[in-house]
């Protein structure tokens, strides 16, 4: 591994890196692992480059332990090129770059209730492929403390992912499917309500299909609820300059997200009915 | 109190500090941000009649001492050009400099026809951008007949103030700027990247970049930035300059300024220091400007050929 440029102490230059290994979560959905550390946060990104095809921005997984995971679904020509390559085949990383999501501080013992461990309740919620960085965030939740519920959706069960990782973690974890094949049949949104209903949470966190956040930002501040969310955009340069994940609003995702509050998210007119493309055209959800 | 008003082809700018064409410039939000962060003006990406898709990524990186590109002029075309200018218009009262761009000489009229409609208060013509050259040839800025020819058709089409932007990459760029102000254009914009160049990551045997080649920017092409302001506005006095290229800091604004430019541009400074570059660089600005005892920025402008 190489070390080349940085820009506030993040390398903007692609550092090599050998697939260590990779494994199958679902149909068409890979997790890549690599040696090494981005320093990353959770829910923050890296730019993967597969020289001669394409570089594209994708979510971290895990950094931690000397291991990078990437979860990744085959959705175009350079996920396609990516899942042809094979263990020992090298390609580049940037980042981490953005804004991950709140870790939220352990709470010490109240005075008069010495060892009683107060809790703070963080349900995070994925969609798809949108699962993968939540583990790690969940993860970090869980060593300040807090007890964390995995809501975790999909269409069927067999594109289901970080279930199974996610019950061996120890978290509370509730499953949606679109045709009820595994876990209550319906929405992510539905199974969160729920919660929302009978149990206070201090932080819901949601990585997934833009509609479905902004229908769960919804429903969290109409219950004032805490809530952020992870938005995705087109990326290019990763670091500020390009412009080309900028919001209606104006404001840079890659710097100010992608992971943001709720509210945040709202005041964006493009939040869950348009993106912008690679020549900056509108494209919609 | 010092006064940073600058006039450039008798538009008015709070500041000479304007935001350079490529950056941050997809959206009317995006542009108008800039203008509430502390720009003069901001220029819009190269605007495309039909869509250009531009490179594949990656588009770029930056060093400590300089950054490349090779976005590729990527834009939507005419359509969203007018939406983004249209939308910027209402939101904000900053100088908007329109930047174009076209394949063949012909089409450059057309753009800048369409382009006119939408009254921005300068057009600036791009004819110098290095990492397009596999697919359009040779810029037309290193031609002083090409030069000329795009400049007298957008002429034609257009009363609003022109600048056409010129390219380092020449034997003599003050031969290109003579050539444009003759065919009508009334500023100069200098410099564009500079290069191509290439650099190659050796763990991966490839190019850092997807176009193999891109222009270079940031601080180490700042030298050349300043000697060609210098050479242009010695030979054309009275024609106001975009002055841009690595320009880094306030003092380096203040530099340029003397060398002969009225309006700063500025780009890769964005990704060495973030939004608070416009803040901080007027702010150092302004103190220079006090303590040498001058009340307006424009007394500095082209200072360095009276020594």
């Amino acid at each position: 591994m190489t070390c080349c440029g940085k820009h506030h102490g993040v390398d903007t230059e692609p550092r090599a890196f050998a697939i260590a290994d990779f494994w199958e979560e679902a149909e068409n959905i890979r997790t890549f692992v690599f040696h090494g550390t981005l320093h990353s946060k959770p829910g923050q990104f890296c730019m993967l480059w597969i020289p001669g095809c394409d570089e594209k921005p994708f979510s971290i997984a895990r950094d931690y332990d000397g291991e990078i995971w990437l979860t990744i679904c085959k959705v175009g020509p350079a996920t396609e090129k990516l899942f042809t390559l094979k263990k020992g085949d090298k390609i580049g990383l940037r980042g981490a770059f953005g804004h991950g999501f709140t870790i939220l501080e352990k709470i010490p013992p109240a005075p008069f209730k010495k060892g009683e461990e107060q809790k703070q309740n963080v349900v995070l919620v994925g969609g798809g492929y949108g699962t993968a960085p939540l583990h790690f965030t969940g993860k970090t939740h869980a060593e300040n403390g807090s007890d964390v519920t995995m809501i975790i959706g999909a269409r069927s069960e067999n594109l289901l992912i970080w279930d199974k990782k996610s019950e061996k973690s120890g978290f509370r974890t509730l499953i949606a499917t679109n045709d009820g094949s595994v876990g209550v049949e319906g929405f992510t949104t539905h199974v969160l309500e729920k919660l929302i209903s009978t149990e206070k949470i201090d932080l819901v966190q949601t990585c997934g299909p833009e509609k479905m956040m902004k229908a769960i930002a919804e429903m969290c501040l109409e219950k004032n609820v805490p809530c952020e969310v992870s938005i995705e955009r087109f990326m290019k340069c990763g670091f500020g300059v390009c412009g080309q994940c900028v919001t209606e609003t104006g404001e840079k995702m890659c710097q100010i997200g992608p992971c943001v509050s709720a509210q945040k998210a709202m005041s964006f007119s493009d939040f869950g009915n348009y993106h912008r493309g690679p020549e900056g055209q509108k494209v919609s959800w | 109190m010092v006064n940073l008003n600058v006039d450039f082809c008798g538009v008015k700018f709070e500041n000479p500090l304007v935001l350079a064409s490529g950056v941050l410039g997809v959206t009317a939000g995006s542009l108008a941000r800039v203008v509430e962060l502390g720009a003069g003006g901001v220029t819009t990406k190269s605007l495309w009649r039909q869509p250009h898709p531009g490179h594949k990524n990656p588009v770029m990186f930056g060093t400590e001492h300089y950054f490349m590109n090779a976005v590729g002029l990527s834009d939507a075309g005419l359509e969203k050009g007018i939406e983004t200018l249209t939308e910027l218009k209402e939101k904000t009262d900053a100088p908007l400099i329109a930047n174009i761009v076209a394949a063949k000489i012909e089409d450059f009229g057309s753009i800048a026809e369409s382009i006119d409609i939408l009254q921005p208060d300068i057009i600036e013509i791009n004819i110098s951008c290095p990492n397009v050259e596999s697919e359009l040839g040779k810029p037309f800025a290193c031609s002083r007949t090409d030069a000329a020819a795009v400049t007298k058709i957008v002429r034609s089409r257009t009363r609003l103030p022109l600048a056409v932007k010129l390219s380092p990459n020449v034997e003599n760029i003050v031969d290109i700027a003579k050539s444009v102000v003759d065919a009508g254009a009334n500023a100069i914009t200098a410099i564009n990247t500079v290069g191509p160049g290439m650099r190659w990551n050796i763990d991966l045997c490839s190019p850092m970049l997807a176009n193999r080649v891109g222009g270079i920017s940031g601080p180490a092409i700042f030298p050349i930035a300043v000697k060609s302001v210098f050479d242009i506005h010695a030979a054309l006095p009275n024609t106001p300059i975009i002055a841009t290229g690595g320009i880094n800091s306030g003092r380096d604004v203040l530099e340029i300024m003397m060398a002969g430019g009225t309006l700063a541009g500025v780009g890769t400074a964005l990704y060495y220091h973030g939004d608070d570059f416009w803040k901080n660089a007027k702010a150092e600005i302004t103190e220079w400007l006090d303590e040498n005892n001058f009340k307006n920025i424009s007394e500095v402008i082209g200072i360095f050929h009276k020594k």
